[in-house]
């Protein structure tokens, strides 16, 4: 009898072109477009735009709509990380641990474990990267057409003799200001708005650290695999495990450690810092700079310095493409698990399972990760 | 690493009950020739026939025919001897320690009775009926006296079974996130369209209000603006060409779109990432990787 250490590199393999092929012949066609239009369309759109934009006069397209169109470009890029934060989830939802039962005294603990893990490749560090750029491009382009748009405005009022904007080296709080309504109205924010904003505020921040901190996603292991992991559980226990936020970020950075390289260490490190940072903290610090800027006194100079940093940190805050993320992997996840094992073992022919009574109908399968 | 050892089972009061039900016409029964009864085959065609579908099931789930039933096993106590010849590894020392313990007696009989209780499940279950039943149908086929004898029997066929409809409908699921999107953008766009069109009523009101001279004046403001508007764009030019952007960024930022392009498609085309099995037994490779899979074992449930 041979007894030792085995791995298996390669049991599966994921790219997001090859698994929108794979879901479009499996039928799954809502979802392959789904991910082809953020993944594959949406990206190059915008680069190719970006492009467009860059060389384009503005007899072509004038100042006003360049800026609205760079605006919703921004806004708009983050969308192509969905497949990004889908291969993280799934990264953490094929991480599976078979343990040799604790609780039969006469099994040494760790007699056998088996472990299943994603190991991310080039290509999800490829289109995290890309993603990065193509970001930090947006602003500098959107950047350098406000200067020449300013700098333009100032030759036009110097030419016209126009009345140039005041400095603003007076500090005003947002809230204080009173709207010219009319030649004589004036209209001010009501007193009790600015309590239902400082509660909006807080309410948010509450909402934002436990919706990180309790579990966003359950993954729950079918099958076979299903029942051998349950068997090394206390008490037997269903195979279940809970995600949040936090889980999931220390999930793969543990994941990290455990592979040791260099690449996996900084690669996967990255990947759960960027979940940290884009999920949680760059939502709330938007938040409190909105709260600066509406209730804090600002000169006009640092007021446009906020607005420019509100709309960079909603460019980075993730928060609804994580949400998206978790509904498309809890969707194609169970699919993936099944076509996984049975491309693998398709030599073995245990899809009877009409004919196969095995304890429960959903164990009628090697592996499902629903 | 070889590892060898030798095992022993020893078991005590091993109770096993089964009621195998057993339906014979009596025809073929009482006519059965003496030359064929060594056949096994032609004792089976003497058993009812059960009645198979296209996919080669029992259509009545009745009990006819041959079935297994009440199939049951218990063992009073396993107690299983693992003696090591030449073992390297610690760990299986201490379980053919452990076998011979009061407990590990106690567990060895428990996971028995678990297991034969498993099996006794299985064979009950509609696979090993099903090859009962296939295998008194072939039998007929088989049998030289039967008046259903095959010569050129070359095995029963039957249709695939279809493959088994997933639990979750993700077309229902979809259409579920289509409706709620939808939702949410009509209502965004509704919310939209009132207020503008309710800032338009009040700006009409407003300037119903004018007299004519603020009237005048507000229309010369917006002509204005509108000019100053048409001025700035013959002023700015494309931003590649523009003298306030850096000559180093206008020559970069394309180059970096083109980069960009270029990486998003290396990120499309090349593999996102690779499931691999990592396995270990009896604590082989314990010695340097004890601190990894330490961090292991709870990888799988740092979830929360």
């Amino acid at each position: 009898m041979t007894a030792s250490d085995f791995n298996v590199e390669g049991f599966f393999e994921f790219s997001v072109v090859q698994s929108t092929i794979e879901m479009w012949q499996a039928g799954a066609y809502p979802l392959a477009i789904l991910i082809a239009i953020f993944s594959g369309v949406w990206p190059y759109t915008k680069q190719c735009l970006s492009m467009y934009i860059w060389f384009s006069t503005t007899k072509s397209l004038s100042c006003k709509r360049r800026g609205r169109i760079l605006v919703w470009l921004d806004v708009l890029g983050k969308w192509s990380m969905v497949d990004v934060f889908v291969l993280v989830l799934t990264l953490a939802s094929f991480a599976l641990s078979i343990e040799s039962p604790r609780h039969l005294s006469f099994l040494p603990e760790g007699l056998y474990s088996v472990r299943m893990l994603v190991v991310p490749k080039w290509g999800l560090y490829a289109n995290m990267l890309a993603q990065f750029v193509a970001q930090i491009s947006s602003h500098v382009i959107i950047h350098f057409h406000r200067k020449s748009i300013n700098k333009a405005d100032v030759d036009q009022r110097v030419e016209m003799g126009l009345e140039r904007p005041k400095d603003g080296t007076q500090s005003k709080a947002l809230c204080e200001h009173c709207f010219h309504l009319d030649h004589d109205t004036r209209a001010v924010v009501r007193k009790g708005f600015k309590r239902v904003l400082i509660s909006s505020f807080f309410l948010f921040a509450l909402l934002v650290i436990p919706g990180c901190s309790f579990p966003s996603f359950s993954k729950e292991t079918l099958g076979i695999v299903g029942l051998v992991i349950e068997s090394g559980n206390p008490n037997l226990e269903e195979a279940y495990t809970y995600y949040s936020v936090f889980g999931l970020a220390r999930s793969i950075a543990e994941q990290g450690r455990f592979l040791g390289t260099l690449p996996d260490l900084v690669g996967l490190g990255t990947l759960a810092s960027l979940l940290i940072v884009t999920v949680l903290l760059v939502p709330l610090a938007q938040a409190a700079c909105l709260f600066v800027m509406w209730f804090v006194p600002l000169t006009k100079r640092r007021r446009a310095t906020s607005r420019v940093l509100n709309e960079i940190l909603g460019a980075w805050q993730y928060t609804e493409v994580y949400v998206l993320s978790i509904f498309i992997t809890s969707w194609q996840l169970g699919g993936v698990s099944e076509y996984m094992v049975s491309r693998a073992a398709s030599s073995i022919h245990l899809q009877q399972s009409k004919v196969l009574q095995l304890t429960n109908p959903q164990d009628q399968r090697v592996l499902r990760i629903p | 690493m070889i590892l060898f050892f030798s095992q022993r089972i020893r078991t005590c009061s091993n109770v096993s009950i089964a009621e195998i039900l057993l339906q014979i016409q009596e025809a073929p029964f009482l006519s059965f020739p003496i030359r064929d009864v060594t056949n096994i085959r032609c004792w089976l065609a003497t058993i009812v026939q059960p009645i198979l579908d296209k996919y080669g099931m029992r259509e009545v789930e009745e009990d006819s025919g041959i079935a297994l039933d009440k199939l049951a096993m218990n063992l009073a106590e396993a107690r299983l001897h693992i003696d090591c010849v030449a073992c390297s590894s610690p760990l299986l020392f201490e379980m053919s320690e452990k076998f011979g313990s009061r407990e590990g007696v106690e567990d060895t009989t428990k996971v028995a009775n678990d297991i034969f209780h498993y099996i006794a499940r299985f064979l009950s279950g509609n696979f090993v009926q099903n090859q009962l039943d296939r295998l008194v149908l072939s039998s007929s086929l088989m049998c030289p006296h039967s008046p259903a004898y095959n010569r050129a029997f070359a095995g029963l066929k039957y249709e695939e079974m279809p493959a088994v409809e997933g639990s979750g409908n993700l077309n229902g699921f979809l259409v579920a996130i289509i409706i709620v999107v939808g939702v949410l953008l009509s209502l965004a766009s509704v919310l939209v369209l009132v207020t503008r069109y309710i800032s338009r009523q009040r700006h009409a009101t407003w300037c119903r209000s004018l007299t004519r001279e603020q009237f005048a004046e507000l229309m010369k403001e917006q002509l204005d603006t509108k000019n100053r508007e048409i001025d700035l764009n013959n002023r700015v030019t494309s931003l590649a060409s523009c003298q306030d952007v850096p000559m180093i960024v206008r020559v970069l930022m394309p180059l970096i779109i083109l980069g960009n392009v270029g990486l998003f498609l290396s990120g499309h085309l090349s593999l996102g990432g690779t499931v691999n099995i990592i396995g270990t037994f009896a604590g082989q490779g314990k010695k340097d990787r004890t601190v990894s899979v330490g961090r292991m074992t709870n990888l799988a449930n740092t979830g929360t």
